[in-house]
């Protein structure tokens, strides 16, 4: 699947999005268009209310567009059940959130083995890669600790670990940053940076002027278009 | 077998005084004396006071149950004086010992003492030599309680045959009463609990909803969250099943002691079984399963992307 597609990873064109409120039609989206490519880390940025976490949305296949098509890995997300999306979210795309939604009643460990247990990775390895990727964002004595036990910071990176569990074509981070001091923000810059390098795919909505400097693209959306 | 007992108890109208039935019943003594159908290993005999006059039996031996005899200061060896009723003349009696009562429920309140005798003593004494209210006979093992009773009652016209489990059954009827009685109080408050713990479960839910949200929208099946859910309501049931145990066992003991105290008794009062122990378990974990399903199910029935927030 990871062939799929050549060098793009989900590619948006023209999508636009309205949801209802109660008895009010929204228009998230206007007819966005984006293309993310292996290796891409790329910042949206925006208003609040401009469409950034709708069209992360859509790029991750939680949510399918009013119009136009959405293409990840060479398959358009409209064609496919809502199983068979699960199943690619789960396989090829990470999720963080800026309010972290780690389960309170799992460890850090059991958290980021989540993802993992439900592609049905054996134990044994399961608990070995959740590990790893616990020692990759510098939590690896914080292995037992509950979300409860953590910082807002070591929460975050908790959530990042889950997001790289299952090795995602993409990691989609919508304000990774919005509830972390500027000093927790910088090292969660960091470590996107590093994972990066490392060749992880990262697409981040921000406010966080700083975060989307520090990316390698940038496009901004404005009353539900995109801009280069 | 050991211990399994025929009861004969007479059944004659025609004879009844005071109340009580009566059977003259030398032939059935005789009967089982002579081991025809069924040796006669050990027989008590008790009969109706009907308060004629008669001469004292020599050598009139007692035994006193405790409670009474503790109450009253009487020790063994020490004599007694008794009477048929309560216009007859004193007998002197030696009490040969003090025996503890059995524990029986049907006597926990009786304000009589228990006195035995020597069968012959007590017929003499109420004048009523060779007659029985009712004794028992313990069959040798093997003998079918069933059988030997169906036996025994052609043997001896007007008298009823009953197996000891038959007696105990029909003189349990107030308790089995009870015992409904307190089983449809679990039942209603194993509900209540059920409801009580469905809404904990749905509060507990609620407080993680969108973490679970957050989980199904990075495509964590909904039946490992489910799963997860259910199996946490059921461990959350299975532990308060295991603390009410342990509460049940506590107020079992406390029950008993209280009472066994306040009526001088070796009697059981309250029990936990092993049975009750399953049961309450098994509906703990069931109602747990139960909460589970019903929290996940309001938890599965939004939107995830609703509950993130869009």
């Amino acid at each position: 699947m990871r062939g799929a597609g050549g060098d793009t990873v989900v590619a948006a064109r023209e999508v636009t999005r309205d949801y209802r409120r109660g008895r009010t039609r929204v228009r998230a989206l206007r007819g966005a268009t984006v293309t993310v490519r292996r290796r891409d880390f790329l910042a949206v940025t925006g208003p609040s209310g401009s469409g950034k976490s709708t069209l992360l949305h859509l790029l991750g296949g939680v949510d399918l567009p009013t119009t136009g098509r959405v293409v990840f890995l060479g398959r358009d997300l409209a064609t496919l059940s809502v199983e068979a999306r699960a199943s690619l979210r789960l396989h090829e795309v990470g999720l963080v959130f800026q309010r972290f939604h780690l389960l309170p009643m799992l460890t850090a460990i059991e958290n980021v083995e989540l993802p993992l247990a439900a592609a049905r990775v054996p134990r044994r390895e399961r608990r070995e890669r959740a590990a790893a990727m616990l020692e990759r964002v510098g939590l690896e004595d914080r292995l037992r600790h509950r979300p409860g036990e953590l910082s807002g910071g070591e929460c975050q990176r908790v959530a990042i670990a889950r997001s790289l569990a299952n090795d995602p074509a993409v990691v989609l981070a919508d304000e990774p940053t919005g509830e972390l001091d500027r000093a927790t923000s910088r090292r969660v810059l960091a470590l996107f940076q590093e994972l990066n390098a490392a060749g992880t795919t990262l697409v981040v909505a921000t406010h966080d002027l700083e975060l989307a400097d520090g990316a390698r693209r940038r496009i901004e959306v404005v009353d539900g278009r995109t801009r280069p | 077998m050991d211990g399994q007992v025929a009861r004969c108890q007479a059944r004659q109208r025609d004879r009844l005084r005071g109340g009580q039935a009566r059977l003259k019943c030398p032939a059935v003594l005789a009967l089982c004396l002579a081991g025809m159908a069924f040796p006669l290993e050990g027989a008590s005999v008790v009969r109706a006071t009907d308060g004629r006059r008669s001469p004292c039996p020599d050598s009139l031996q007692v035994l006193i149950e405790r409670p009474y005899a503790a109450r009253a200061g009487i020790e063994a060896g020490g004599t007694v004086r008794l009477r048929a009723a309560p216009d007859g003349e004193p007998c002197e009696a030696l009490v040969a010992g003090i025996f503890e009562p059995p524990a029986d429920p049907s006597r926990l309140t009786g304000t009589r003492p228990r006195v035995l005798f020597h069968l012959p003593h007590l017929q003499t004494l109420a004048g009523r030599e060779g007659e029985v209210d009712y004794f028992t006979v313990r069959l040798r093992p093997g003998v079918d309680p069933a059988v030997a009773a169906r036996s025994l009652e052609p043997l001896m016209v007007g008298t009823q045959v009953l197996p000891t489990a038959e007696v105990a059954e029909r003189a349990s009827t107030t308790f089995r009463v009870v015992s409904r009685f307190q089983a449809a109080i679990a039942g209603i408050t194993l509900v209540a609990g059920g409801v009580f713990l469905a809404c904990i479960m749905v509060l507990k839910v609620q407080e993680r909803r969108t973490a679970v949200a957050a989980a199904r929208l990075g495509g964590i099946p909904r039946r490992i969250l489910m799963g997860w859910t259910v199996a946490e309501a059921a461990l959350l049931s299975a532990l308060g099943g295991v603390a009410g145990l342990g509460v049940g066992f506590a107020a079992s003991a406390i029950v008993n002691a209280y009472y066994q105290r306040a009526y001088d008794t070796t009697l059981v009062f309250s029990i936990v079984t092993r049975e009750m122990v399953a049961q309450g378990l098994l509906v703990a974990v069931v109602l747990g399963m139960g909460a589970g399903v019903v929290a996940g199910a309001r938890l599965f029935a939004t939107d995830p992307l609703e509950q993130i927030g869009r």
